[in-house]
């Protein structure tokens, strides 16, 4: 997914959050997907209007000592995608 | 005339009559270890006869279904039919394709696909004292509380390799049915009365030449896994996922890596069990 890309969460998926983790779940495929709290945060962030780039910066902003926020950016938008749990605005 | 028993379980009856000794005895190898109610009218009648030659004949609502069945096949017949009723039915509870076992009241699940080995499992926990609630199904209610399909203890031929003294006992007591491509045996250890509360779940794990491990499941993990396993997810809608997500919140869970059905894979077991 590109910096200027807007993902935005399909409609559809009903969430429960599970501890430091959340499940969401496509009733009509019958598939979940369990996030971590990063993920879960990055899911919380697709809103269809913030970009890719404005993903990361808020992160960097939030969290200043987090590791490679970036890659994780990248890997849970790319599990979003796989789920067909996001589209691009 | 047929005589025969009520058949509950996930609150549907059903009814199944047996018009000879044979045909009666084979019901009630299958169905004694369900509770018996005259609460709720039933839903379904099933009907078997034996033909005097060894083979049986099945009628569904008074219509010929199966003929020229064998005593086995009989029985998948029967248990196959009146599962389906029961899961076509369920649309309060979750209905789970898991295993359930207990040691000293406390009685833990074992979701898994069928196929998975949770039969052979079960077999081999009934060895160490485990009684069996279900080998393929359970209902699971919105306070954790767990009802069995409580239907003998099904295997396939390669149990034999695997379980032999449990198949051994259970012929020398009369508790098997044998036929030329499955088995069945009802269990030795004891159950309490259903409905029994959780008291934890363990997703089993087959891998030939794996080391025995239990690995603790975060909820997340646990709920994703029983998703899976729930059998009537359609009929429950969105219910059937926060439902779940309940049952993980309350319940710890383990995954339950094994490859041998050994000293080791019964110590673990033990380990959840026994404080």
């Amino acid at each position: 997914m590109k910096d200027s890309d807007r993902p935005q969460r399909r409609t559809g998926f009903l969430t429960q959050r599970l501890d430091d983790e959340v499940i969401l779940y496509d009733p009509e495929q019958s598939r979940a997907l369990c996030l971590n709290w990063t993920a879960s945060i990055i899911w919380g962030l697709c809103d269809g209007a913030a970009t890719v780039a404005d993903m990361i910066e808020l992160l960097r902003e939030a969290f200043p000592d987090a590791g490679d926020i970036d890659r994780d950016v990248s890997e849970a938008l790319e599990a979003f995608s796989q789920h067909a749990a996001i589209i691009k605005a | 005339m047929s005589s025969g028993r009520l058949v509950t379980f996930a609150d549907t009856t059903i009814e199944v009559l047996a018009r000879d000794q044979d045909a009666l005895k084979l019901v009630d190898f299958l169905f004694a270890r369900f509770p018996q109610t005259t609460d709720v009218p039933p839903c379904l009648e099933l009907e078997l006869a034996s033909d005097g030659s060894s083979t049986f004949v099945l009628w569904r609502e008074g219509s010929l279904v199966y003929r020229d069945t064998t005593a086995v096949r009989a029985a998948q017949l029967l248990l196959a039919e009146a599962a389906h009723r029961f899961a076509v039915n369920s649309r309060d509870a979750l209905l789970i394709h898991a295993a359930a076992v207990e040691l000293d009241d406390r009685r833990i699940l074992l979701p898994g696909p069928s196929g998975t080995g949770k039969s052979t499992l079960v077999a081999w926990l009934d060895q160490y004292g485990f009684g069996c609630h279900s080998d393929e199904m359970v209902i699971v209610s919105h306070d954790t509380r767990l009802s069995g399909y409580a239907r003998p203890i099904c295997l396939e031929l390669d149990a034999r390799f695997v379980v032999p003294e449990f198949l051994d006992k259970a012929r020398s007591e009369g508790r098997l049915l044998e036929g030329t491509d499955a088995l069945m045996a009802v269990g030795r250890s004891p159950i309490s009365a259903p409905p029994v509360v959780l008291h934890c779940i363990l997703f089993p794990r087959f891998s030939p030449r794996a080391r025995t491990v239990l690995r603790p499941l975060s909820k997340g993990a646990a709920a994703m896994k029983l998703m899976i396993s729930v059998a009537n997810r359609r009929q429950l809608g969105d219910h059937g996922f926060s439902a779940v997500a309940d049952l993980a919140r309350a319940v710890p869970a383990f995954e339950f890596t094994y490859g041998r059905l050994d000293k080791e894979a019964i110590s673990h077991m033990l380990g959840v069990v026994v404080p």
